[in-house]
C-alpha cells in the first residue's frame, strides 16, 4: 500500500475523531507511524490500524472504511487538483478510472497496486466489478461518496455481491438520484 | 501568605505556551516541507517513469524487429506494443504499393483492437483502404515523414472512413511513418476517442519506431533480392521457385509444341509446420525441412531411376512448401505413386535436437494438358489442390478438378458472405446436453454456432469456421459466440429449477485466444451479461495450449482465477505435447468423438480412451467424452470412470428455445 493512501488516512482520522486519535491508535498497534507518500507499506499495517479504530470507536471496520474512504476524497482533490480537472461529473470520473487515473497514479507512484475495475452502464447505473486481492470493497464504497458530495451528486451505492462473502469479484452497484 | 502565583511561576507557563505554540508552528512547517518536497520528488519520479516506459517501448519493438524476418509481423507486433503502452483503442498498418510516382499505401489485415466489436466496421473500412499521396493521412506521410496527429477526424477533408470511424466512437488519429532510408515503406495509424495530444517525447518515440521496422523491411528487400538472383534455396541447396519455373516452362512449352502432355506437377506443404516453429523454435524448423528435403530428393532419384520416367525435379519454393515436376509414360499413375512414396518416406519420426517429430503434408497434383496456356496456372492449380488436401485432414493427397477451382470462387464468396454476417449477426446458438454419466443428470450445454446464411440455409460450424479462421473473421465472430453464450447462461438458470447450476461450454479459436485483451473481454463479457464465471467452461484446443505455452498458461490461469473452468478440446487429435498439458491449469479433457467412433462391438479397443482417463486422473482433471451414441458406449465409458458424456445418445443440439421450454417442463 503506497504511503499517500495512509497520509491521507491520518488526515481523515485526526480530521473526524479528534487530533490525538492518530498518535493513539498508532501505540495501539505499535507502528512507527513513518509513511511518505512516495513509500510503499505493508497492507497489514492499514488493516491494523483499520482494526484498531474499531475497537476503539465500536464502530464496524467496514463503516469506518466507508467513513475514511469519503473523507479522503476532497483530500485526495485537495493534493492531486489536475485529476479533477475538466471532469464534469463522478460518472465520468470513475470510468476513467482504469484508462486515465490509476495510469496518471502509477506514474507517479512506481509499482502501486492499484485496482482495475470492470464496468457494465445502463443510462442510470454504473456496475463495478472489482476483485482485488485486498478486498477494499468498502473503501471504494466510501470514495464514490466522497465523490457525490465533491460533484453535488446523489449515488446509491449497493453491493449485491461481495469478495468478502466468498464471491470471486464484488459487484458495486451506482445508482444515480 | 500571598494567593498571587510568584512571577517565575508566570513566567514559566508563559514560556511553556509560547514554546508549544512556536513547537506547532514549527511542526505545519515540517509537515509542509514534507510534502513539498515529496510534490518535487513525485514530478521527478513521474517525468522518470515516463522516459524509462518510453525507453522500455522502444526497446521491446527493437529487439523484436532485429529478430525478425518479416515486415508484417514487426508491424503487427509494434501495433500490438503500442496500442497496449499508450492504452489506445485502434491501431492499424498500411504498406507502401506501387512504383514511385504510382505510390501508395494500402490497408492490411495487420490490426489491434481493444473492443473488436465496436471496431469492427472501422477495421473493415481501413482493410481496403487505398491512401494516395497529399490525400488525408496517412496519405500526407508520403511529403512529410514524421508522426503526424489529428485532432479531429471528422473535421478533415478527405477522410475517407468517417462514417465508420463514428460508429466505432473514435476521434482523433495519428500517423506514423515507416521509412526505410529515406523512403516511405508503411505507415502506423491509430485512433483514440479522446483529443488529448501526445507529448512531443512519445511523438519522438514513434518515429523511431517507424525507423526501427523500416530496417526489418529493408533486410527483407535485400534478402528478396539474393534470393532472386540465386538457383538454388540456401538452407536446403535445392532449386529454388527461380530455376524451378525455368525447367517447368521448358517442359511446359515442349509438351505443348507436340501435344504430348506427360507431365504432373505436385505441390507439398508441411502440415503443422507453424507450430513446429512456434514450438521448438526456427532453427528446429530449419533443421526439419533440411531433414525432409533429403527424404524427398531420395525419391525423386530413386523415381528418376524407373525406365518410363523421363524427367523428375524437386525445389523448395517456399517456408515449407515442396515442388516437384515430373515426365513420363502413365503419368496419372506414376505421379500417385510418388505422392504415396513421398508420405511414406516422411513416416520414420525426425530427431530435432532433443525432441522428436513426426512430420506430414499435404499434397496437390495438377496433370498438364492442352487447356493450360501458361506454367504458372499449372502452379496455381496444383496449389489449389494441395488447400484442398489440406482441407481433409492431414495426409491427404488430392488430384486437380475444374470442380476444385469452382469451390475455391465459393470460398471467396464465403468470406465475402461472412463480414456480411457478422455486421448483421446472422448467427444462432445451439446447445447439446452435456450429462453426468452416472446418473444421465444434466450438468450443462456447450453451445454451438450456426450460420443463417439465407432465409431457409443454415450453415454448419465445419462449412464456415476453417473459412473464418483463415481471413480472420474467427475474432469477431468468436466473441459473438462469447457474449450470446454468456447470455444464454443465464436464461438457462432462471429456466432451472436444479440447484446445482447449469455450465455452457464455449469453444475458443486459437486466434481469438491469443488476443492481448482476451481475458479482460471475458470479464466484461460476465459483467455485462450477469453470467456468474462459475456457469462458463471455456474449451480450447490443443494448439492454444501448445502455441506460445508460457503465455497460454498465464490466460488459462487468469480465467482460472476469475472462476471460470477451462478445458483442453479435442484431445488427443492435434499436436499435444504432455509437458505443456502437465503445466496447465485446464480442469478438464474433453475426449474427441473420433476416439470411440469405432467402439462400437463387444470386441472394440478403449486402450486409448482408458489411457486418456488415467492421464486426467494423474493431472487431476476431469473427462468429457464427446459423440456418445449408443448405451454400449455408454456403459464402458462409465466402467473406465469418465465422469461426463456428451453425443446424440442425450441429445442433439437444440435452439436455445426449445432447451428453455425443456429446463422449465423438466
Amino acid at each position: 500500500m503506497k504511503g499517500i493512501i495512509f497520509n491521507v488516512i491520518e488526515e481523515v482520522v485526526s480530521d473526524q475523531f479528534g487530533p490525538g486519535v492518530w498518535d493513539e491508535l498508532l501505540s495501539k498497534t505499535e507502528l512507527s507511524g513513518i509513511y511518505t507518500s512516495l513509500g510503499s507499506y505493508p497492507d497489514e499495517q492499514l488493516f491494523d490500524l483499520v482494526g484498531a479504530a474499531s475497537e476503539m470507536t465500536g464502530k464496524p471496520a467496514a463503516e469506518l472504511l466507508k467513513t475514511l474512504g469519503r473523507g479522503a476524497m476532497p483530500r485526495l482533490h485537495g493534493r492531486f487538483p489536475k485529476f479533477f480537472e475538466d471532469v464534469p461529473g463522478a460518472r465520468p470520473f470513475i470510468l476513467s478510472l482504469n484508462t486515465i487515473i490509476h495510469p496518471e497514479v502509477r506514474k507517479l507512484y512506481s509499482g502501486a497496486g492499484c485496482p482495475h475495475f470492470h464496468f457494465a452502464e445502463t443510462a442510470s447505473t454504473v456496475t463495478l466489478g472489482y476483485n482485488s486481492p485486498r478486498k477494499l470493497c468498502h473503501l471504494a464504497h466510501g470514495f464514490v461518496l466522497g465523490l457525490a458530495d465533491l460533484f453535488d451528486e446523489t449515488i446509491e451505492v449497493d453491493q449485491p455481491v461481495c469478495m468478502h462473502e466468498g464471491a470471486p469479484m464484488c459487484q458495486i452497484e451506482l445508482t444515480w438520484k | 501568605m500571598s494567593v498571587e502565583p510568584a512571577q517565575n511561576e508566570f513566567q514559566t507557563a508563559e514560556y511553556l505556551s509560547k514554546k508549544c505554540e512556536r513547537l506547532e508552528r514549527q511542526l505545519v512547517r515540517e509537515k509542509a516541507i514534507r510534502l513539498e518536497a515529496e510534490d518535487i520528488a513525485e514530478h521527478g519520479l513521474r517525468d522518470l517513469f515516463l522516459s524509462r516506459e518510453r525507453l522500455e517501448l522502444l526497446n521491446r519493438v527493437s529487439s523484436f524487429a532485429n529478430d525478425c524476418e518479416e515486415p508484417r509481423d514487426a508491424l503487427q507486433f509494434a501495433i500490438n506494443e503500442i496500442c497496449e503502452a499508450a492504452e489506445w483503442p485502434v491501431g492499424h498498418a498500411l504498406i507502401r504499393k506501387g512504383p514511385v510516382g504510382d505510390a501508395r499505401l494500402e490497408g492490411t489485415d495487420i490490426w489491434a483492437a481493444q473492443d473488436q466489436d465496436l471496431s469492427f466496421p472501422f477495421m473493415e473500412a481501413s482493410r481496403t483502404l487505398v491512401a494516395w499521396p497529399c490525400a488525408s493521412t496517412p496519405g500526407r506521410l508520403f511529403l512529410e515523414t514524421k508522426p503526424t496527429w489529428v485532432t479531429d477526424i471528422h473535421a478533415q477533408s478527405g477522410f475517407t472512413r468517417s462514417s465508420a470511424a463514428m460508429r466505432s466512437g473514435l476521434r482523433s488519429s495519428i500517423s506514423v511513418p515507416v521509412i526505410m532510408g529515406h523512403e516511405l515503406v508503411g505507415a502506423l495509424e491509430f485512433y483514440q476517442t479522446d483529443t488529448v495530444e501526445p507529448k512531443p517525447e512519445f511523438l519522438e518515440l514513434l518515429l523511431q519506431i517507424g525507423i526501427q521496422i523500416g530496417r526489418v523491411f529493408k533486410r527483407r528487400k535485400h534478402a528478396d533480392i539474393l534470393r532472386e538472383n540465386a538457383a538454388t534455396d540456401s538452407l536446403t541447396g535445392l532449386p529454388n521457385r527461380l530455376a524451378f519455373e525455368k525447367e517447368v516452362r521448358d517442359i511446359f512449352d515442349l509438351e505443348h509444341q507436340k501435344s504430348d502432355f506427360q507431365s504432373a506437377l505436385i505441390y507439398l506443404d508441411l502440415d503443422g509446420f507453424k507450430l513446429v516453429n512456434d514450438t521448438l523454435g526456427h532453427v528446429s524448423g530449419d533443421m526439419l525441412l533440411v531433414a525432409m528435403a533429403g527424404r524427398l530428393q531420395t525419391i525423386v532419384n530413386s523415381f528418376k531411376e524407373l525406365t518410363w520416367v523421363e524427367y523428375a525435379l524437386l525445389a523448395r519454393i517456399g517456408g515449407d512448401e515442396f515442388v516437384i515436376i515430373i515426365r513420363g509414360d502413365e503419368i496419372e499413375e506414376v505421379v500417385k505413386d510418388m505422392a504415396e512414396a513421398v508420405h511414406k518416406c516422411l513416416h520414420p519420426v525426425h530427431r530435432i535436437g532433443s525432441s522428436n517429430v513426426q512430420a506430414a503434408a499435404s499434397i496437390g497434383i495438377a496433370l498438364n494438358g492442352p487447356e493450360y496456356t501458361d506454367p504458372q496456372e499449372l502452379m496455381r492449380d496444383a496449389d489449389v489442390a494441395m488447400y484442398e488436401a489440406k482441407s481433409e485432414g492431414t495426409e491427404q493427397t488430392v488430384t486437380f478438378s475444374s470442380q476444385m477451382r469452382t469451390a475455391a470462387l465459393k470460398r471467396l464468396d464465403m468470406e465475402a458472405d461472412l463480414r456480411v454476417a457478422i455486421n448483421t449477426s446472422a448467427f444462432e446458438l445451439h446447445f447439446q446436453p452435456i450429462v453426468s454419466l452416472g446418473d444421465r443428470k444434466l450438468v450443462g450445454y456447450e453451445a454451438l454456432i450456426r450460420w443463417q446464411r439465407s432465409a431457409d440455409e443454415l450453415v454448419m460450424p465445419e462449412e464456415f469456421i476453417a473459412a473464418a479462421e483463415t481471413c480472420g473473421l474467427i475474432v469477431p465472430i468468436g466473441t459473438w459466440v462469447l457474449r450470446e453464450a454468456c447470455r444464454a447462461a443465464v436464461r438457462f438458470q432462471t429456466a432451472s429449477a436444479s440447484e446445482t447450476p447449469l455450465t455452457v461450454s464455449i469453444n475458443v479459436a486459437l486466434q481469438q485466444f491469443q488476443q492481448p485483451h482476451f481475458v479482460s473481454l471475458v470479464r466484461d463479457i460476465l459483467l455485462e451479461t450477469g453470467a456468474n464465471s462459475q456457469w462458463i467452461r471455456l474449451e480450447l484446443t490443443e494448439s492454444a495450449a501448445a502455441t506460445n505455452p508460457k503465455q497460454a498458461k498465464r490466460v488459462i490461469e487468469q480465467l482460472s482465477a476469475m472462476g471460470i473452468q477451462v478445458s483442453i478440446d479435442d484431445f488427443g487429435t492435434g499436436y499435444s505435447s504432455l509437458a505443456h498439458l502437465q503445466a496447465m491449469p485446464f480442469n478438464t479433457i474433453k475426449i474427441d468423438r473420433s476416439f470411440i467412433a469405432k467402439q462400437f462391438e463387444n470386441s472394440a479397443d478403449w486402450s486409448f480412451v482408458a489411457a486418456m482417463k488415467q492421464l486426467a486422473d494423474s493431472l487431476n482433471m476431469n473427462v468429457i467424452v464427446e459423440g456418445i451414441e449408443s448405451e454400449f458406449q455408454q456403459a464402458e465409458l462409465e466402467s473406465l470412470g469418465c465422469q461426463f458424456g456428451q453425443g446424440w445418445l442425450y441429445g442433439k443440439p437444440k435452439p436455445e428455445s426449445i432447451v428453455i421450454e425443456l429446463l422449465e417442463n423438466s
